[in-house]
């Protein structure tokens, strides 16, 4: 008996060790980009490492339908950045937002050099939140990991043409607006 | 792309180039830990009460199916019930005999009950009557035969009467000799005799009659035909 419920339970415990391991891979590969993504909304890192890991628990729950590589990555893209912007303005009016932080972490030898590197994010950041958010998500992506115009269609589910036209119309705005 | 578009977006993306603390994935294993149980789980739980529920659906429309739609009243007697007792019917002649003392009994009485009227009507279809204390002895006589009504009937016929028509005599002959005109209502109806020839049955290829006797060709083939017939 033991040995017909240890046999009838292997494969079992097998899938859902797989399944575990499959979790971890997906784990080790996206977590860069989930937070990469959070952070282009929010700016802020704890923020960002919070809102991504809200969306691996999502995503955990539904693995079952998650189990492919780029859709998981496509699916975990966009629960992230809907996260974030629930974050945002749950917290637009008690937190004070994190100014630039890559930027601001880069180590600079001249005092002017910093400020001046400073103020261009500073109005580049402000010019990307003034954008559109079907715009601000097409430059976003575009600008994490050198996603192509087929990646981004492909996180995005949009078609690589839809993509192409909203980041041209992006960058346009962005850059009457940084003028 | 130009140049400076490009530059735009490597700004963007050195602006995001951010790494996840270390302690990133341990924080989400541990909250993944901390997780109540899966949807799969709690999926299961919502159906078995749905099952549940369901169950006790049917068993309840069962319940109520085979219960008797209509549940006989208990009526209580009182001044409106009176008045709305029909008047008793008075018996006619020769109709006791259909009336049995099974069905006289039946007949209302002193104490309130649930009574049926008519025989083919569904159980459903139910008369409740009730009524107050009445004058003892069958005082209504439900007759449920159309045989037996008729049967009384005709018995009160002699009582009635009933007088036959029977045709006027004949005139005597001394009132023959004077000629009276005839009285066309009372005058009877001379009807001639009707003569019916046989119907013959000729066939295409006997011969025809000859013209001064029309009857000797239909002779010969009835006389044809009984003869095929003795064959």
């Amino acid at each position: 008996m033991n040995e017909y419920a240890e046999r009838l339970a292997g494969p079992l415990v097998t899938v859902g060790e797989e399944a575990a391991r499959e979790f971890e891979a997906r784990l080790a590969d996206s977590a860069a980009l989930a937070v990469r993504v959070a952070y282009g909304v929010l700016r802020q890192r704890q923020d960002a490492e919070d809102v991504a890991q809200e969306a691996f628990i999502r995503a955990h729950r539904a693995f079952a339908s998650l189990r492919d590589r780029e859709k998981f990555r496509a699916w975990l893209v966009r629960m992230t950045w809907r996260i974030a912007l629930d974050w945002k303005r749950g917290q637009r009016r008690r937190t004070t937002r994190e100014q630039i932080v890559a930027i601001a972490s880069a180590t600079f030898t001249d005092g002017e050099a910093e400020a001046i590197a400073t103020d261009r994010s500073a109005r580049l950041w402000a010019a990307i939140d003034v954008l559109p958010e079907k715009l601000r998500v097409v430059i976003v992506l575009a600008a994490i990991e050198g996603h192509g115009l087929k990646d981004v269609g492909a996180l995005l589910d949009l078609p690589e043409g839809t993509v192409k036209s909203r980041l041209f119309d992006a960058r346009k705005k962005l850059q009457e607006l940084l003028q | 792309m130009n140049d400076e578009r490009d530059e735009l977006l490597r700004e963007i993306g050195a602006a995001l180039t951010i790494e996840p603390s270390p302690s990133f994935g341990a924080g989400v294993r541990e909250r993944l830990a901390a997780e109540p149980p899966s949807l799969w789980a709690r999926r299961g739980l919502w159906w078995s009460v749905a099952g549940a529920a369901a169950c006790a659906a049917m068993v309840a429309a069962l319940v109520v199916a085979n219960r008797s739609p209509v549940t006989p009243r208990e009526v209580v007697p009182d001044a409106a019930a009176a008045a709305a007792v029909p008047a008793p019917v008075e018996p006619l002649p020769g109709a006791p005999a259909v009336a049995n003392t099974a069905r006289d009994s039946r007949a209302v009485t002193a104490s309130p009950r649930v009574d049926r009227v008519g025989v083919g009507r569904p159980p459903r279809q139910q008369v409740i009557v009730a009524a107050p204390v009445l004058a003892a002895g069958p005082d209504m006589t439900v007759v449920t035969s159309q045989g037996a009504l008729l049967r009384a009937a005709w018995q009160r016929v002699p009582a009635v009467g009933v007088a036959v028509a029977e045709p006027a005599p004949a005139p005597a002959p001394a009132a023959a000799a004077v000629p009276t005109p005839p009285d066309p209502v009372a005058a009877p109806i001379v009807v001639s005799e009707i003569k019916i020839d046989p119907i013959v049955f000729l066939r295409l290829d006997s011969p025809v009659a000859p013209s001064g006797s029309p009857a000797g060709g239909v002779r010969k083939v009835i006389a044809d035909d009984s003869a095929r017939s003795k064959e």
